[in-house]
């Protein structure tokens, strides 16, 4: 069993078939890995990253229980509990109506917020991109709303701020990729009706509900028609706004796009679909020469943009900054076709840049929060210091880093503190966001709720602020770098 | 300078030499582990699904998880894998016990592929069946 001997052995290599043995444990299957770096280099499991998919196996398997790192994951009520623990209840129009059937389940509510928000299951599985099952709900959805009220509402206006799970089991299925985000049957079986249908006549149930459940009804109806009211106002400013976007778009002085979009499913890369919005030309600049064009495209903001608390979605057409932004991201109806995996935000390491960070969060949170939700948002850590001497540069990220450099180097090396993006080559940019690149992902934890967060930080003064504010306030002393040597543009 | 095109040109690859070229066909993206989506958490969804088919097949009602930086470790409670197919079952493509069980067919998991790709993409790789008071492990 030595260690040494196994590395020798080519992966998948069977090292060590151990006899048969008698065990006292009890019956099961033990399996433990330990992924080839060759491959994912420099890997680092974040388990947290893991916490969605082990809640999604315990709602989609009431009763299960599962230990992951001491904590214990369990639903009893499926995607009831799902729903619940996604939503914040003083934020729901009505209480979730939760409906199951042979092979099918569903939860569904309206909330307080912008676009539409689903979580979608076959066999267990969690089709992020959803696929076959997706459409027919949303499609039989709205002709259920549609008879039940007798009213022709427009579909946006039905499914505007919907907060919905389904999961239905199909005999093998058929999936658009081998990691099975998105359902392609069309079939529920070999011999089985179609998945429009067999959602289509499960459907009913919701129509039944309503008529049980009348105050629901009426809360539901009060928002499909506070969602029409909405649209309506910014039907408007939304022409011309897209009209101005359509013709930007050709010559988009804020877009240096890419070639590869996370649209193009035939390709690997998509996935690599990188867009980075950063403050101010300079670093636009050096992002832009930096940057890989196959996959990594460029959208840059001119100053501070706009505190978007509390407005209304008026403002993403009215601004002219957050409506190219939209479009850039093709995100104005729905995250389905957004054109990068990853949105970047790159800003400097300085407060100006930490308000900028908070400012386009709030933009996310408030009017996507899919996208946040959906794990596309991150922000770009930068190194602060360079640490060199004449044989060899190391980047460093934080104090810590720096400290160990200095260990590293030996003695008096040169150190210098990176002000702003701005004021690092392309030369040096180019690695900070290569294969190296440090990505921060913005992650919403089950128990955070957009709305107190973003009233806490962006809202009014408020009390708890400003005593936050008292507390932590500190003066900030450059102690820490005796000599820096300020970078001025290129070497 | 022409081009020849001969026997030699002609490739067999091995079933781990394939995953291992194309693991974008087995686990989608690489990735280092900082974003939600990469392979490194789709290898253990794979073997999480087998787990759950388990689980849903009516054996095990709890499933052991730990991960730390580098390491997974999932142990489930369903019968365990027949003792005298462990290693087929892990490094032999399209070897599962879920092709022709009618139960299954709902189940996710019934390519016979994903543990095996665990299998390829994996430094070090271990599995051990309990059954009936006898035990069977293969360490790769």
């Amino acid at each position: 069993m030595e260690k040494a001997k196994k590395l020798i052995f080519e992966i998948g290599n069977l090292l060590e078939d151990a006899p048969q043995q008698k065990s006292r444990d009890k019956s099961g299957t033990l399996v433990i890995f330990e992924p080839d770096e060759e491959i994912f280099e420099n890997y680092q499991f974040k388990p947290e990253f893991l916490e969605d998919l082990m809640w999604n196996y315990a709602y989609l398997n009431a009763g299960l229980k599962i230990h992951f790192n001491g904590k214990e994951f369990y639903s009893q009520n499926g995607l009831l509990d799902l729903l619940t623990n996604k939503t914040n209840e003083e934020d729901l129009c009505y209480p979730i109506i939760h409906l199951k059937g042979d092979d099918i389940a569903l939860a569904l509510t309206h909330a307080n917020q912008y676009g539409e928000e689903y979580y979608s299951f076959v066999n267990g599985q969690n089709t992020t991109q959803g696929g076959t099952h997706l459409s027919a709900f949303k499609e039989a959805y709205v002709k259920v709303i549609r008879d039940h009220f007798g009213q022709n509402y427009d579909p946006s206006d039905v499914r505007g701020s919907i907060v919905a799970a389904i999961s239905i089991k199909v005999q093998e299925p058929i999936f658009e990729s081998q990691t099975k985000t998105k359902l392609g049957s069309q079939y529920v079986g070999p011999e089985g009706q179609t998945i429009r249908s067999f959602v289509g006549n499960f459907m009913a149930e919701l129509d039944n509900y309503l008529h049980r459940n009348p105050a629901t009804a009426e809360e539901l109806k009060k928002k499909i028609k506070q969602n029409e009211k909405e649209r309506k106002e910014i039907a408007g400013i939304q022409k011309l706004a897209n009209q101005k976007a359509k013709k930007a778009n050709l010559h988009n002085r804020k877009l240096r796009d890419c070639r590869i979009h996370y649209t193009d499913t035939n390709k690997d890369e998509r996935y690599n679909s990188t867009i980075f919005i950063t403050e101010g030309d300079s670093a636009s600049g050096s992002i832009t020469k930096a940057r890989d064009v196959q996959s990594q495209a460029v959208f840059s903001l001119r100053g501070k943009p706009l505190n978007c608390f509390g407005l209304t979605k008026k403002i993403v057409y009215q601004n002219e900054e957050f409506n190219l932004l939209q479009h850039a991201l093709n995100i104005e109806e729905g995250i389905e076709h957004l054109r990068y995996n990853r949105v970047v935000i790159a800003t400097d390491a300085d407060v100006d840049g930490m308000h900028i960070r908070l400012l386009l969060l709030t933009f996310f949170l408030q009017f996507f929060p899919d996208l946040v939700k959906q794990g596309h948002l991150y922000i770009l850590e930068t190194p602060l210091f360079r640490v060199r001497n004449k044989k060899q540069t190391l980047y460093c990220y934080d104090e810590r880093e720096r400290q160990a450099a200095i260990r590293k180097l030996g003695p008096q090396p040169e150190i210098t503190r990176f002000k702003g993006l701005g004021e690092i080559s392309p030369d040096e940019f180019g690695q900070f966001i290569g294969k190296d690149m440090r990505l921060e992902p913005i992650l919403l934890k089950k128990d955070t709720h957009i709305k107190d967060v973003l009233t806490y930080y962006m809202g009014k003064n408020t009390m708890e602020r400003q005593q936050f504010i008292v507390e932590h306030l500190r003066v900030e002393s450059d102690e820490a770098e005796p000599e820096p040597v300020e970078v001025k543009g290129l070497e | 300078m022409s081009v020849t095109y001969t026997e030699d040109n002609i490739k067999t690859l091995d079933w781990r030499e394939h995953i291992r070229k194309r693991p974008g066909m087995y686990i989608g993206k690489l990735g280092n582990g900082l974003s939600p989506d990469d392979g490194i958490y789709v290898l253990t969804k794979e073997i999480m699904d087998n787990a759950i088919d388990e689980h849903m097949m009516g054996f095990g009602k709890v499933i052991e998880v730990s991960v730390s930086e580098k390491q997974v470790r999932i142990r489930d409670y369903g019968r365990g894998i027949p003792l005298g197919k462990v290693i087929d079952c892990v490094s032999k493509i399209n070897t599962g016990g879920k092709y022709d069980s009618e139960a299954f067919q709902k189940s996710v998991g019934l390519n016979g592929v994903g543990t095996k790709a665990v299998n390829a993409l994996s430094r070090y790789f271990s599995v051990q069946s309990f059954r009936d008071g006898e035990s069977k492990k293969a360490d790769f």
